[in-house]
């Protein structure tokens, strides 16, 4: 085995352990303000804990599966606002499927401008929940943006070779 | 009594005097047996251990009514002679003094060994040194513009100084093998890791040669094992390093697997890693001179440049094993195979955990395994993260969105029925009324479980009178899930206060 291929090997590895290092310490300062700042709450650790080699993408399937739904909820909220009569029962059931799977995987924000959304549905108050809406819509990008940013992350940190480190 | 003890004080006194001489003179005679002369050194300690001992007799004679040697005179204490017996105490010195000797020869030899092996540690590193040095810049030539026989003679500056650098490190472990320093440093590690790490470090130069390189692990290959983990490394990487070196294409596959023991009772188990390449493959013929070592005088052509080092060889020696090499020819691929023998860690608290450990999906509770469990939810997001809840615990899931195809998919093998009533604006209750219908003539009726978001008193109390086994605030974690699946099993109902 040859010097040169091994001091090679070793350079390499250095750089790519580098790399990885760094960008784990990315990854990390970033996961910990998503819990700063609210966008994402326990929910989010428990949804973790049930990804393993059974099941390696589960949360990015199920976060995936959030962000369907979620766009086809807000589009049916904004239609249902528009009706000239408002049809309150539906838009706080669209609300409340909203508060459902939003809480599933931990979007805290999200989740509680659900919670206002509701009180202005049980007042029939059309500019509140037009407002509360646009909140939710607010937060929901906010939490997407983030999300898609945690994820890219993670395939950075696997494709240099690395591991991505676990929230305990 | 009085005058005995004086008579036998002074008679010890003169013989630990004499038999300081006589020990003095029975070392003398002992190196002299061994052809040698007493060192210059050992006189005195010799003289020294003589007289400390000889003080050691006269003192307790001093002391009144109390005499240690009283022992050595006992048995053979005859009034009428008044000849001490002074052999005892000769005897005790002597060999004080043989190992005082003896000390000093053993500590001088290992001083000398450790010093020859400073010494090849200096020479190597001091060799080393310009020896890299050389094979660095000797690349980065071979990389710029070079007429043929420039090229030949990099080329020929290039093998010999990889050879010699072989040399220099053989050379250490030689030296270090020959006084017994050479030891497996066993410790419990990640097998599983070790070979991914291997795998990733030679990864680099696989893809430069545009090779592909597979790692497969048999499921029975267990995690951790007890071994040396840095000279297994260093063995496979030497094996996989030589199969990526002479393969000019195509791919590598490593793979690791349990080989079975002959005698089942083996507690360690040797794990067999056959690496296979595509590489030129081997002339059958050859193969047999790849392993012998370099000082049983194999021509330097022949000698590892074609195979696994010497060391390699010798580190899988060590832990018991072989490698050996199959080709089916040249231009065929070639395999190695190397057998290890490593240790299975007992269940003990002192495997080391660097990274937060995943917990498996039966987690202490195995009578989860196979639970058939229905879940019945409409909101997507929420129902397959409870069937990743309850399948990452073990149990047989299946999901439905409504209540009607709850109530379609319902059977008496399913043990548990979890559902969701958070469904606004429909009556989630209803269907735990007809669920208690449809079992009433069965004695196996499924547990009925409502996950919501609300555990006040009138929601608790709708769900007891629809007949409803549990209720779950939601969200749950998994350690609660678990609390919960065993709490149901074992009571037959749980109602979360």
């Amino acid at each position: 085995y040859s010097l040169p291929d091994l001091q090679e090997f070793v350079r390499a590895s250095k750089a790519a352990m580098d790399v990885v290092s760094q960008l784990q310490g990315q990854f990390l300062d970033f996961t910990t303000s998503l819990y700063n700042e609210g966008f994402l709450d326990d929910q989010f650790v428990q949804l973790q804990k049930l990804q393993d080699e059974s099941n390696p993408d589960f949360v990015i399937e199920v976060v995936s599966l959030f962000f369907e739904d979620s766009e086809k909820l807000l589009n049916n909220l904004a239609t249902a606002l528009q009706q000239h009569i408002v049809d309150y029962k539906q838009v706080d059931a669209l609300v409340h499927q909203f508060k459902g799977s939003s809480s599933s995987i931990g979007a805290q924000r999200v989740k509680n401008a659900c919670v206002a959304f509701r009180n202005y549905c049980e007042e029939k108050n059309v500019e509140g929940c037009v407002r509360c809406l646009q909140l939710v819509k607010h937060e929901y990008n906010l939490v997407k943006s983030r999300l898609d940013t945690l994820f890219k992350l993670e395939q950075q940190i696997l494709a240099a070779g690395g591991s991505v480190p676990m929230i305990a | 009594m009085t005058k005995w003890w004086v008579q036998s004080a002074a008679a010890a006194a003169a013989s630990a005097a004499s038999a300081a001489a006589a020990a003095t003179a029975a070392s003398v005679g002992c190196a002299q047996m061994h052809g040698q002369e007493l060192q210059p050194k050992q006189k005195p300690l010799a003289a020294a251990a003589a007289a400390a001992g000889a003080a050691a007799a006269a003192a307790p004679a001093a002391r009144t009514g109390y005499n240690p040697l009283e022992e050595f005179f006992e048995a053979d204490r005859n009034p009428d002679e008044d000849k001490p017996v002074a052999y005892g105490i000769c005897s005790s010195l002597l060999f004080r003094v043989l190992n005082v000797a003896l000390d000093l020869a053993r500590r001088e030899a290992e001083t000398a060994v450790r010093a020859r092996n400073d010494f090849l540690a200096v020479m190597n590193h001091e060799m080393g040194t310009p020896m890299h040095a050389i094979i660095a810049v000797s690349s980065l030539l071979q990389e710029t513009e070079l007429t043929p026989e420039q090229r030949l003679m990099v080329e020929t500056i290039l093998k010999s100084s990889n050879l010699l650098a072989t040399l220099i490190n053989d050379v250490l472990d030689l030296s270090r093998l020959e006084d017994g320093s050479l030891q497996l440093d066993i410790g419990t590690f990640n097998l599983h890791a070790l070979f991914k790490e291997g795998l990733n470090l030679i990864k680099p130069i696989a893809s430069v040669k545009k090779l592909l390189i597979t790692l497969s692990l048999a499921s029975d290959l267990p995690e951790y094992a007890v071994g040396d983990e840095k000279r297994l490394m260093q063995t496979l990487l030497n094996v996989v390093g030589n199969a990526v070196k002479f393969s000019k294409d195509g791919s590598i596959s490593l793979s690791a697997f349990v080989a079975k023991s002959e005698s089942l009772r083996d507690p360690r188990v040797p794990d067999v890693f056959p690496v296979k390449d595509s590489g030129s493959g081997i002339n059958p013929q050859d193969i047999p001179k790849l392993f012998t070592k370099f000082a049983q005088g194999q021509s330097l052509a022949t000698k590892n440049s074609d195979g696994p080092s010497w060391t390699c060889n010798l580190f899988v020696n060590l832990m018991e094993g072989h490698i050996r090499i199959e080709s089916e020819g040249l231009g065929k691929g070639s395999t190695a195979i190397f057998v290890v023998k490593l240790g299975i860690p007992e269940r003990s608290n002192e495997l080391k955990l660097s990274f937060v450990p995943k917990g498996p999906a039966n987690h202490g509770q195995t009578n989860f395994l196979g639970l058939k469990v229905l879940v019945m939810d409409d909101n997507g997001v929420s129902r397959s993260i409870t069937n990743g809840l309850l399948v990452h615990l073990g149990c047989d899931v299946m999901t439905v969105s409504s209540e009607d195809e709850c109530l379609r998919a319902i059977t008496q093998e399913h043990q548990v029925v979890f559902m969701d009533i958070c469904i606004s604006g429909v009556d989630g209750y209803e269907i735990a009324v007809r669920i208690h219908e449809m079992f009433s003539k069965c004695h196996e009726r499924p547990l009925i479980v409502a996950l919501t978001g609300n555990t006040d008193r009138v929601t608790k109390e709708h769900c007891l009178r629809v007949g409803m086994d549990g209720v779950i605030l939601k969200p749950v974690s998994v350690d609660k899930m678990r609390i919960v699946l065993s709490e149901l099993l074992e009571h037959r109902v749980l109602f979360e206060a």
